[in-house]
C-alpha cells in the first residue's frame, strides 16, 4: 500500500494549518480512516515518525480515527455493518450502498495555546 | 487551541485529476484508466482495442520498472509514453498531465494509460479519466471481485480475460458472477479472450457505443 504518500500528505495538510495559523509546533493531529481504504494505521504511523522530523509536526501525536463501514440497504433502508457483510440482514438483497467506510481526511490539528 | 479542518488527504491528486479532465475536455480527448493485476491481461485489451477501435490512439504505460510493453505499443507504429515509477503501487494524475503535454494528442483521440499491476492501490487515484476499466483474468480465479469488492466498485467496466483458460483452472462461472451480482455490477461485465479473439467485436463494439456516449455527456 501507498502509505508513505498518504503520510506524507497528511503532514503537508498538518503544517500548512499550523502556518496559517503562525504557529511552528502541532501537538496533535487527528485523521479519519475508513475500513475501505485498506489503509493500514500502523504503517502510517511508522512513517509519520520518519517524515515528520524537522518540520512542525515532528513530535506531534498521531491520532488515527477508525471509521467502520456501514451499509443501507436500498431495497428496506435498514443499516448494518461489517466490511464483507453485503447482503441485507433483514431482507437478504444484494447490492447495499456504502454509507460510511470510505472516509479518509485530516479532522483536526491542535496547535498551543 | 484545536483547529477543525476536515482536508481529503487525497485533495492534491484529485486536484490534479480535474486538471487533467479539464484538459482533456478542452481538446476533446477521451482518457481511459487501466486496472489489474500483474499480468492480467492490460497490455492484451490495449493492443487488441489499438486494432479494432476506429481513430487516432495514444498509449500512456505505467510500470514500477522497465519499457517492456512501452515497446510492444511503440512496435505497433502508437505512440507512447512510458512512466516508471519507481517503487510506486500506483500512477498519480500528476504524472499523466506531464505524459499528456508529451503525446500532445490529436483532438478527438482515445488516450489509454496503463496503470501498474496492482488490484488494490490504483483504484483510490483519480487520474481524470472519463473511463475507468478493470481487467480480471480467469486465471486469477473466480473469487476476486469477493476478495477485491472495492476495487470492482471503482470501475465502469468489467473485462474478464483469458476465458479460454477457464475448463484448466477450474473458474466457476456462478460463484464470479455471484460477487458480481452481490456488489450490483453484473450488467458491467464482458467476457472475452485474446488468445482466440472470442468476445474481443462485441468488446470493441461496446466501448464504442460507450465512448460516444461520453463525448456526447451523457
Ligand atoms: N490464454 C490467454 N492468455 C492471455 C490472454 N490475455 C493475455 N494473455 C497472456 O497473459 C500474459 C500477460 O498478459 P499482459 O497483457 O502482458 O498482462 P498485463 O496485465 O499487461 O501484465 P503486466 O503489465 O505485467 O502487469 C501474456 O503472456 C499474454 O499473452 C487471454 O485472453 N488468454
Ligand atoms: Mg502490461
Ligand atoms: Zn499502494
Ligand atoms: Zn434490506
Amino acid at each position: 500500500m501507498h502509505e508513505y504518500y498518504v503520510t506524507e500528505e497528511i503532514i503537508r495538510i498538518a503544517c500548512e494549518t499550523a502556518k496559517q495559523h503562525q504557529s511552528p509546533v502541532i501537538n496533535r493531529i487527528t485523521v479519519v480512516v475508513g475500513e475501505l481504504t485498506g489503509i493500514v494505521s500502523e504503517s502510517v504511523e511508522f512513517y509519520f515518525d520518519v517524515l515528520a522530523r524537522d518540520t512542525a509536526a515532528e513530535g506531534a501525536i498521531l491520532h488515527i480515527v477508525p471509521q467502520p463501514v456501514s451499509r443501507l440497504c436500498r431495497h428496506c433502508q435498514s443499516e448494518f455493518h461489517g466490511a464483507n457483510a453485503w447482503v441485507c440482514p433483514e431482507c437478504g438483497e444484494p447490492g447495499e450502498l456504502i454509507k460510511n467506510g470510505r472516509e479518509f481526511y485530516v479532522e483536526s490539528v491542535d496547535l498551543p495555546d | 487551541m484545536q483547529i477543525k479542518v476536515i482536508r481529503d488527504i487525497l485533495e492534491k491528486n484529485d486536484k490534479s485529476a480535474e486538471h487533467v479532465r479539464r484538459l482533456c475536455r478542452e481538446r476533446g480527448i477521451t482518457l481511459i484508466n487501466v486496472l489489474g493485476s500483474p499480468g492480467a491481461g492490460k497490455t492484451s485489451f490495449i493492443q487488441s482495442m489499438l486494432e479494432h477501435l476506429p481513430g487516432k490512439k495514444y498509449v500512456i504505460e505505467g510500470d514500477i520498472a522497465s519499457t517492456i510493453d512501452a515497446e510492444k505499443i511503440a512496435r505497433m507504429g502508437v505512440n507512447v509514453v512510458q512512466i516508471n515509477t519507481g517503487g510506486a503501487c500506483h500512477l498519480i494524475a500528476d504524472t499523466i498531465y506531464d505524459a499528456l503535454q508529451q503525446l500532445t494528442p490529436e483532438a478527438g483521440a482515445i488516450v489509454f494509460i496503463e496503470n501498474i499491476g496492482n488490484l488494490v492501490c490504483p483504484s483510490s487515484f483519480d487520474l481524470g479519466e472519463s473511463l475507468r476499466v478493470l481487467v480480471s483474468s480467469a486465471a486469477e480465479g473466480d473469487d476476486k471481485p469477493h476478495k477485491y469488492p472495492t476495487t470492482f466498485q471503482t470501475v465502469d467496466l468489467i473485462i474478464l480475460s483469458k476465458c479460454d483458460v477457464k475448463d484448466v483452472i477450474g473458474f466457476n462461472d456462478g460463484y464470479y458472477r455471484q460477487g458480481l451480482r452481490m456488489l450490483d455490477l453484473e450488467d458491467k461485465l464482458l467476457e472475452v479472450s485474446f488468445r482466440t479473439g472470442a468476445g474481443e467485436q462485441e468488446l470493441a463494439d461496446y466501448l464504442t457505443t460507450k465512448l460516444a456516449y461520453i463525448k456526447k455527456g451523457l
